[in-house]
């Protein structure tokens, strides 16, 4: 599936360029040489069973886990040395890598990241900025709620919120629907692709569900150790490609559509 | 002070002087250190490093060098010995402080019996005794204390974002591994010089127990740090005073003032 090193030559508008990347951890193997490019304004996304490897993946490309070998490069900059194009990227890290009891309203979570990027702000222009971020999510009247009051749909706004606060070009998004009822997943990748709308905005995720994949995707990553399929969703997501990816337990899609 | 030494008549005992500004300080130190380690689920980090002070305290006896510096200098170097097994090997920590646990627990015994004679004043260090602070120690407590929170409070959005979420942080671009050691070299000072007053047994439980206390009634983390400093001032304080009168140890009788407001704040979340 490589692309080989002409990979950079062929997409001179990637935001994202993976080349050859193979992440191995105490001797075990979770993916290797993996490439793709995600261009400018395009959403990516990653699907697998679990324990393909997705999750490791994107961590990968933010430089969170030492990959083994290859490369990734984020807006023409290597992912271990980003400097400044580091706030030009939001990351939404799944739900529950977060622990809910922790004592901090949204306002305080969002004021982690302003504090560096609005440090000539006062008190209240911070609040304010905090305020338009949190409506651009339609979560303004969470801003005083401690974290561990809030629904999964509302929590996961709130961290869309937080990855959206410095204007970034480029968004990572694990997971950013799971577990959240089946209405407030459609909302949520709604409020994705309205955003887009509003800027140009590049999106890599990771995502379980075919349906929104189909709905959404410009592009599809099919990964299971390795990567097995890439293209736009309507040639990809066939049954053989399904098959390959998923294993002769090939049925989500269709499950989605009895 | 003999004005003050009528109201409050323990006041007028220099020994109770020091050891009160000693414990208002380190009050006040494991109090907001507490904080971080709670929220990053560290407690058995300063057990670990608590223990680890035995040895450095009968290693600076032995060598004759003031035996809080021993300590403070051991503990730095055993916190930041769990950092590196932690981060650079596939140790899990609880394996990494199990082996540090008691093999420091271990070499402080050993060290303390190859001491010739009278081997009391080690033992007390267990459980802490206000009678052996010295103005050398109220100085010492002051420094470190204006160190370690000022480190502390000048970092402390970075602080707290690593323990939101270490990915988060990093994908910022902060160094998380870099103030990993830090962090841990902040709380092993903090570990050494409350060590005295405290005692080696109970000086994490004067850590933990009033950022846990605060946790559970506090709804944000401004709040969190607040209480936290209250109860552990509150509790180091009232301590002290207690175990004038009572004629008790000074460290369990902190510890024991800590957890009834650990209780009280229980209940009190509870109901609300």
């Amino acid at each position: 599936m490589s692309d080989g090193p002409d990979t950079n030559a062929l997409h001179p508008n990637a935001a994202v360029l993976v080349e050859d990347l193979s992440l191995v951890l105490g001797g075990t193997t979770l993916f290797e040489h993996i490439s793709f490019a995600v261009d400018e304004g395009e959403i990516a996304m990653i699907i697998g069973p679990n324990g393909a490897g997705k999750t490791m993946l994107m961590r990968t490309m933010l430089n969170l886990l030492p990959a083994q070998s290859g490369r990734v490069t984020l807006f023409g900059r290597d992912s271990r040395a980003l400097g400044a194009v580091r706030d030009r990227i939001g990351y939404m890290p799944q739900r529950l890598d977060f622990d809910r009891t922790f004592p901090i309203t949204v306002h305080e979570i969002m004021l982690l990241r302003l504090k560096k990027s609005g440090f000539w702000l006062n008190r209240s222009g911070r609040r304010a900025v905090v305020h338009t971020a949190l409506e651009s999510v339609h979560a303004e009247k969470l801003i005083d709620r401690r974290i561990g009051r809030l629904s999964g749909g509302e929590f996961q706004r709130v961290l869309l919120a937080y990855a959206l606060l410095t204007d970034p070009e480029l968004l990572f998004l694990d997971e950013p629907a799971a577990g959240v009822d089946v209405g407030g997943e459609d909302t949520f990748y709604e409020l994705i692709h309205d955003l887009k709308r509003a800027r140009t905005l590049t999106v890599v995720m990771v995502s379980h569900d075919l349906d929104v994949v189909v709905k959404y995707a410009d592009q599809v990553l099919c990964l299971n150790r390795e990567l097995l399929c890439r293209g736009a969703p309507g040639t990809v997501l066939v049954p053989d490609m399904l098959e390959k990816t998923y294993g002769s337990m090939a049925a989500p899609y269709r499950h989605h559509h009895k | 002070m003999s004005g003050l030494g009528n109201i409050l008549p323990f006041l007028q005992y220099p020994f109770m002087q020091r050891a009160l500004a000693a414990g208002l300080v380190i009050g006040l130190l494991c109090a907001v250190v507490g904080v971080y380690v709670t929220l990053r689920s560290m407690s058995f980090f300063s057990d670990a490093i608590s223990h680890s002070a035995l040895a450095g305290i009968a290693l600076g006896v032995l060598l004759g060098v003031d035996p809080v510096l021993a300590a403070v200098v051991f503990c730095v170097v055993v916190a930041t010995g769990i950092t590196f097994l932690t981060l650079q090997t596939e140790l899990t920590s609880d394996t990494v402080i199990g082996v540090f646990f008691s093999g420091s627990m271990a070499l402080g015994v050993l060290l303390i019996g190859m001491q010739k004679g009278y081997q009391t004043d080690l033992l007390t260090y267990l459980f802490g005794d206000v009678l052996a602070v010295t103005t050398f120690d109220v100085v010492l407590s002051f420094g470190l204390a204006v160190l370690v929170l000022g480190v502390v409070f000048s970092r402390s959005t970075l602080l707290l974002k690593i323990a939101f979420n270490r990915d988060l942080a990093a994908v910022e671009g902060v160094r998380v591994r870099t103030w990993d050691y830090v962090f841990m070299a902040l709380l092993a000072l903090t570990v050494a010089v409350s060590v005295k007053i405290v005692g080696i047994v109970l000086v994490s439980a004067l850590i933990i127990v009033p950022a846990a206390a605060a946790r559970n009634i506090a709804p944000d983390f401004r709040r969190l740090m607040g209480l936290s400093v209250v109860f552990g001032v509150i509790g180091a304080v009232l301590g002290l005073v207690a175990s004038f009168y009572l004629d008790t140890a000074s460290g369990p009788t902190m510890v024991v003032v800590v957890v009834l407001i650990f209780v009280a704040t229980l209940l009190l979340g509870r109901k609300n």
